[in-house]
């Protein structure tokens, strides 16, 4: 027997669609006030039709500008996964940038100030970012990297309340397979393809940044070798891979940077490559364009192919651009190509756009075409004036610009208004 | 009471699930919450798609001078809007079209925006009309231009229908234009006329445009007319924030239209770039703007935008829920013979397995019943017979599985790596594989005393303690065949065909999890029809 809808049951569906639109229309909006401050650093980011300057005269101030342009932090998804907290040491946050960034973490790189301790600065920008916790790892809200003191454990715990994990290694080569066997249990899986760099080489950072933005928009593997010599940290990494080849090794910079000798000893675990110019400038080009897909493992009727580098050849793409004397300020940038508007890092010098850069970005030219395809590039440049000059930023905006677009022609045009 | 247990365990499901459910949609719908504190300290006020110059107006212009021509430039203050638009225009023969904008009313200026970056964008020449007509200058140069198409880009409350006639003289008129600044600015960033070249078109479905916009705020005109060259340099729309700060519905509408999927990564383009320009749009604002145009992996478009694969699993989710609710008041109205623990897990079923459970439950009971006095027993095909036992358990143990699983990405996986973990034994510490072991171990500890006993004993006749032990290996391998094909379609859906592995805050979450789900019942199927003819399980209840 079917009996009538009683009143509490209308009572019920009532209430349920009485929330619906309640809950539609009723979690806030995007009013608010004006945005009338003049915050401190503004007048210094300069922007033209197509850079835009993220300036700072020290790497901790600098990990925090950059941090601001890419988490507005105003509701979780546009806030961050989690932090990382490093010291003050390119080679560690190098290390770091390879391996934390990507996603699921999410996370921008902060430095400790000279003490090894979270400035006022950093606490403040920590507490404005809101990290969300990372799922997959305990919710932990903030990574605590390198030979950094347990101090800065109990600052971040006390003073904000955040989850703190310690991923502490007394060198950074020790730190690369720790890394490694975190990400490993993260995802459940270690990434065949594994980026190389030279540790004991004064430019090994330098040849391999661009390669350290890659994995920060990718999320591959990492570790160090010695000019000369393989550490047993990196063979157990290597031995860890288990692709069809074993691993997919990506060295970064020429036999004068990782030996040829080294490059034979790698090859037992897997394929070796090079990714490499005969200058800092040329090995950050090439690996803007650099492609290397194929074969990673295959298992009766499903095949994983690797799909490693950039390969960006044609115009479209965004750069992240910085001096070759700031590396410790351009290694948080990496975060650049992890979102937004992504793409790779290239080294200029502070007055200087090397001619590696100038003609890799002529061949990446955009050209003028109609209103509903149009295609521009960008690029961030990073640093204030002292690091990277007005003048650089203004010959990388012309190199970036579609033919035709030079400012003198489109001046001629301004003063040319009205009918022709 | 013996139905405590099993409404204690699926009261438990449905009440994890759904909340989950509801704080996933509220996560969809929630705009800006923790904006009053997220500006605190910033030193810029640029983000990664959003380039921003405030000041007075001429300080905008002065940041777009540079932009624009590399090099700074003292701007002298506007005089009059009309002046503007027409310095800014450099004319580009072949002349395809002209512009004719509202040169008198409220807001006159501010109606005029849109049309006017089109006009510097392709050099055509603008027209100024009034309500009823051109004025004096536009009509001398209607008269040049005679014959060539007439785009009046402002709605009928500014120029009347005797004015749009006026016009009509000089050539064939369209008006392109709707009653509100948001939407009329909209209008024109997706219109096109192929024939006439007129129009951004820059719709929804333009995937790989790099597309540039200048946003302000109507009461800002005049910054935005500053910025009138970067449609030229940038190609650039203008689009139109709220008076108050906001983003209106129209402009928010629009740019989430915009979001550009990627297929491969995220640096294969296209990406889209706004500059905002005057004081008054808020941060909240801003954020909003950046972030609607985050390139996102194809298949969800990324949080809160709707992808074209969550798109599924939600109308996948919605059969689900409904044929659930469905088997519910069914059961409980037309069925009273129906063992109450059956109906949850019918119930269960049918919400896990969408379409096929109600289907199911239809082959199962629209048959001849029989009682034997304390239940009733319907007669079904041996296939039948099978799904209904596979109900039994996927009923209570799809939902246990899913709702663990779900406090499991909620809380936070717990993962563990050291020396140990060399070779394959570090799988034993990652969250993945841990996180399924804790569905499985926990679906079945649930499911066992809460669930299985009770109905064992009551198939059986026999108090529950003596069916302690052979309902925890019935359960154990019911919960075994569900989970092969669950975990497995689970792994591969979040760690293969998804480009980015779901938080449980997203719709593929709960999508890949039901396909999961729909997955282990199929596979279940047959081993459960192995466990009833080992009379290990009854499926005639």
């Amino acid at each position: 027997m079917v009996t009538a809808v009683s009143r509490p049951q209308i009572a019920w569906v009532a209430a349920l669609f009485g929330l619906l639109p309640l809950l539609l229309t009723g979690c806030g909006d995007t009013a608010g006030d004006a945005v009338l401050d003049l915050a401190p650093f503004q007048e210094r980011a300069l922007a033209t039709a197509h850079t835009t300057r993220l300036p700072a005269g020290d790497p901790e101030t600098q990990a925090i500008v950059i941090a601001q342009a890419v988490y507005a932090a105003t509701r979780e998804e546009n806030a961050v996964g989690a932090i990382i907290l490093a010291r003050q040491d390119a080679a560690e946050a190098f290390t770091a940038m390879h391996r934390i960034t990507h996603m699921p973490i999410n996370a921008p790189l902060l430095y400790l100030d000279s003490d090894g301790l979270p400035s006022e600065a950093v606490l403040r920008e920590m507490r404005r970012l809101r990290p969300d916790g990372v799922p997959f790892d305990g919710k932990t809200q903030v990574y605590v990297v390198g030979r950094v003191d347990e101090q800065v454990r109990h600052i971040v715990e006390d003073q904000l309340n955040y989850k703190v994990r310690v991923l502490r290694a007394d060198d950074p080569v020790a730190l690369a397979e720790l890394l490694d066997a975190w990400q490993a249990a993260v995802k459940a899986d270690h990434p065949d393809e594994v980026v190389i760099s030279a540790i004991d080489h004064p430019d090994g950072m330098a040849h391999g940044i661009g390669a350290m933005g890659w994995n920060a928009h990718m999320g591959r593997g990492f570790a160090w070798v010695y000019r000369n010599a393989v550490p047993e940290a990196t063979r157990r990494i290597l031995n860890r891979r288990y692709g069809d080849g074993g691993a997919y090794i990506y060295l970064t910079g020429g036999p004068e940077v990782i030996s040829d000798e080294v490059a034979r000893e790698l090859s037992q675990y897997g394929l070796v490559r090079r990714i490499h110019g005969p200058t800092v400038f040329e090995s950050n080009t090439v690996n803007a364009g650099y492609k290397d897909f194929g074969r990673d493992f295959g298992w009766w009727w499903g095949w994983e192919p690797r799909d490693f580098g950039w390969g960006i050849s044609q115009a479209g793409h965004n750069f992240i651009v910085g001096s070759r004397d700031d590396l410790l300020g351009l290694i948080p940038a990496a975060v650049l190509g992890h979102m937004g508007k992504h793409g790779p890092l290239l080294l200029v010098g502070s007055n200087e756009v090397p001619d590696a850069v100038t003609d890799y970005l002529e061949m990446v030219r955009p050209f003028p075409s109609g209103p509903t395809h149009s295609i521009f590039n960008h690029a961030w440049i990073i640093g204030d004036e002292a690091r990277v000059a007005w003048p650089v930023q203004q010959a990388i905006d012309r190199l970036l610009r579609p033919s035709g677009m030079a400012p003198e022609s489109l001046q001629l045009q301004a003063q040319a208004g009205g009918e022709p | 009471m013996r139905h405590w247990g099993p409404l204690v365990a699926a009261l438990f499901a449905a009440i994890v699930i759904l909340s989950g459910l509801a704080f996933t949609t509220y996560k969809g719908v929630v705009v800006a919450p923790h904006a009053h504190n997220a500006a605190d300290g910033r030193l810029h006020h640029h983000l990664k798609n959003v380039t921003r110059f405030g000041g007075t107006p001429e300080e905008v212009a002065g940041a777009i001078a540079r932009a624009v021509y590399l090099q700074g430039a003292d701007v002298s203050p506007l005089v009059d809007w009309r002046e503007a638009i027409g310095s800014a225009v450099a004319i580009r023969p072949p002349v395809r079209h002209l512009v004719a904008l509202a040169a008198e009313g409220a807001d006159a200026a501010a109606w005029a925006l849109p049309g006017a970056f089109w006009a510097v964008y392709a050099g055509a020449p603008v027209v100024f009309v009034g309500r009823d007509g051109p004025t004096a200058d536009g009509a001398e140069r209607l008269r040049r231009y005679r014959g060539v198409p007439i785009y009046l880009l402002a709605p009928a409350e500014r120029v009347s229908e005797a004015g749009r006639s006026a016009l009509g003289r000089f050539g064939p008129v369209q008006r392109v234009a709707a009653d509100t600044l948001a939407a009329h600015a909209v209008r024109i960033a997706e219109f096109r006329d192929e024939g006439s070249g007129f129009g951004w078109g820059r719709r929804h479905d333009r995937e790989e445009g790099y597309f540039h916009y200048v946003v302000a705020a109507p009461q800002e005109a005049d910054h935005a007319l500053a910025a009138l060259p970067l449609a030229q340099t940038n190609a650039a729309t203008f689009l139109f924030a709220g008076r108050d700060g906001g983003v209106p519905a129209a402009t928010d509408r629009y740019l989430w239209g915009q979001r550009a999927a990627f297929f491969t990564t995220p640096s294969e383009g296209p990406f889209r770039h706004f500059w905002i320009v005057g004081n008054r749009v808020s941060y909240a604002a801003q954020a909003r703007i950046d972030w609607s145009v985050e390139k996102s992996p194809y298949p969800t478009l990324g949080s809160v935008a709707l992808g074209p694969m969550e798109a599924l699993a939600l109308v996948f989710i919605g059969l689900g829920l409904a044929g659930g609710i469905f088997v519910w008041v069914h059961a409980g109205r037309l069925l009273p013979e129906l063992m109450f623990p059956m109906r949850i897990a019918w119930t269960g079923t049918a919400a896990l397995f969408p379409v096929g459970g109600i289907l199911l439950y239809f082959a199962a009971y629209r048959r001849h019943a029989s009682t034997d006095g304390h239940m009733s027993h319907w007669w079904r095909p041996p296939a039948v017979v099978a799904a209904a036992a596979t109900a039994m358990s996927f009923g209570y143990g799809a939902p246990l599985m899913v709702a663990i699983g779900y406090l499991f990405v909620f809380f936070g996986f717990p993962i563990y790596f050291g020396e140990w973990a060399d070779g394959w034994w570090f799988l034993f510490g990652a969250g993945m594989p841990l996180m399924m072991a804790a569905m499985y171990l926990g679906a079945v500890l649930i499911a066992w005393p809460l669930v299985q006993v009770t109905m064992k004993s009551m198939w059986m006749g026999v108090p529950p303690k003596k069916v302690l032990g052979s309902a925890l290996g019935t359960t154990a391998l019911s919960m075994a065949a569900v989970s092969l094909g669950m975990m497995s379609v689970a792994w591969w859906m979040m760690m293969a065909k998804l480009p980015m592995m779901p938080a449980e805050d997203e719709v593929m979450w709960f999508g890949a999890l039901w396909l999961a789900s729909t997955i282990g019942f199929l596979v279940a199927w047959p081993f459960n029809w192995v466990m009833v003819r080992a009379q290990l399980k009854p499926g005639v209840t």
